[in-house]
C-alpha cells in the first residue's frame, strides 16, 4: 500500500512514473522492477517508518554509467530526509559496481529542491527544453551526473555523517 | 531579531551552510523555503547543528522541521542543560 500511494500521489511519484494517470496495483507493481538494478525503501531512524523509495537503474555495464531516482513522501520532501537516502544510494552504486558515473533525470521543479549541489557535488549534462507537460505547461527535464571521483572526494565526510545514529541515542 | 545564545548560535550555523542570508532578517516563523533552502542545504544544516552541539536529531525530528523556529526547539529541547 505504501509503494502504491507513493508511486500515484502528484505530490510524490505520481507526475513522474505514469504522467498524472491512475494506474491499477498490478501495473504499479509490475513497473517496480523495470529496468531496476536494485532498489530501497528509505526509513526513519530510528523509527524505520517509510519515506521513499530509491532506484538504482538502467545500469550500462559497457560504458560505465546508471540512473538513480527516488521518490519520497510530501512531508519529508525539503527536510534532508529524502537527500540522504540519494546519497546513501550513490555510495552503494559506486560501491558496488565500476561505474564511471551516474545519472538522475529531473524536472525543473523537482531540481529546484536539490539545486545547491551543482558544481559542488553533481553537474548538469544536458537540458530537455519543453520536454514534459505537467501542472498546465511544458516543463524542462535535466539530466545531471554525479562522478565516480567527485564522489570519492566527498563520500568518507559524508558517509561518517550518515553514521551519526549508529550506537547514538537518537531523540 | 531573535535572541538567547542558542538562537544566535543557530543563526550563525544557518548562515555558514546559506551564505547569503541575513541573521537580522530572521524571525522564529521564517521558514526554510524563504531563505531558498533546497534538500540538500537543509541536510547539511542539520549536520552543522548535530556536530556543533553534540547531539543526534531523530528523523522523526527532522522531518517537522520546516522554520528557524523549528530548528531552535529542537536543540533546546535536546540540550535543556544550556537553556
Amino acid at each position: 500500500m505504501f509503494l502504491y500511494e507513493l508511486m500515484t500521489s502528484p505530490e510524490a511519484g505520481g507526475r513522474v512514473r505514469f504522467g498524472g494517470g491512475t494506474p491499477s496495483p498490478e501495473k504499479v507493481a509490475s513497473s517496480l522492477w523495470d529496468s531496476v538494478l536494485a532498489q530501497f525503501v528509505i526509513e526513519g531512524v530510528p523509527s524505520e517508518e517509510p519515506l521513499g523509495l530509491l532506484a538504482i537503474t538502467s545500469p550500462n555495464f559497457r560504458d560505465g554509467f546508471a540512473y538513480i531516482s527516488a521518490l519520497g513522501v510530501p512531508d519529508a520532501q525539503g527536510t534532508g530526509l529524502i537527500a540522504e537516502g540519494v546519497l546513501i544510494g550513490f555510495h552503494y552504486a559506486f560501491s558496488t559496481w565500476p561505474f564511471r558515473k551516474i545519472y538522475m533525470e529531473t524536472g525543473e521543479d523537482s531540481y529546484d529542491s536539490f539545486r545547491s549541489g551543482l558544481g559542488q557535488f553533481f553537474v548538469e549534462e544536458g537540458r530537455l527544453r519543453q520536454h514534459v507537460f505537467w501542472n498546465g505547461r511544458w516543463r524542462d527535464v535535466f539530466i545531471v551526473a554525479v562522478y565516480r571521483e567527485t564522489w570519492t572526494a566527498l563520500a568518507p565526510a559524508m558517509m561518517g555523517r550518515f553514521d551519526r545514529h549508529a550506537g547514538a541515542t537518537t531523540a | 531579531m531573535i535572541s538567547g545564545d542558542i538562537e544566535q548560535e543557530v543563526l550563525c550555523l544557518v548562515r555558514s551552510v546559506k551564505k547569503d542570508v541575513r541573521v537580522d532578517s530572521l524571525t522564529r516563523t521564517t521558514t526554510f523555503a524563504d531563505l531558498g533552502i533546497d534538500s540538500l542545504d537543509a541536510l547539511n544544516v542539520l549536520f552543522a547543528i548535530e556536530e556543533h552541539f553534540g547531539i543526534v536529531i531523530s528523523d522523526e525530528r527532522a522531518r517537522a522541521i520546516r522554520t528557524v523556529g523549528d530548528v531552535i526547539e529542537t536543540v533546546m529541547a535536546l540540550v535543556p542543560e544550556r537553556t
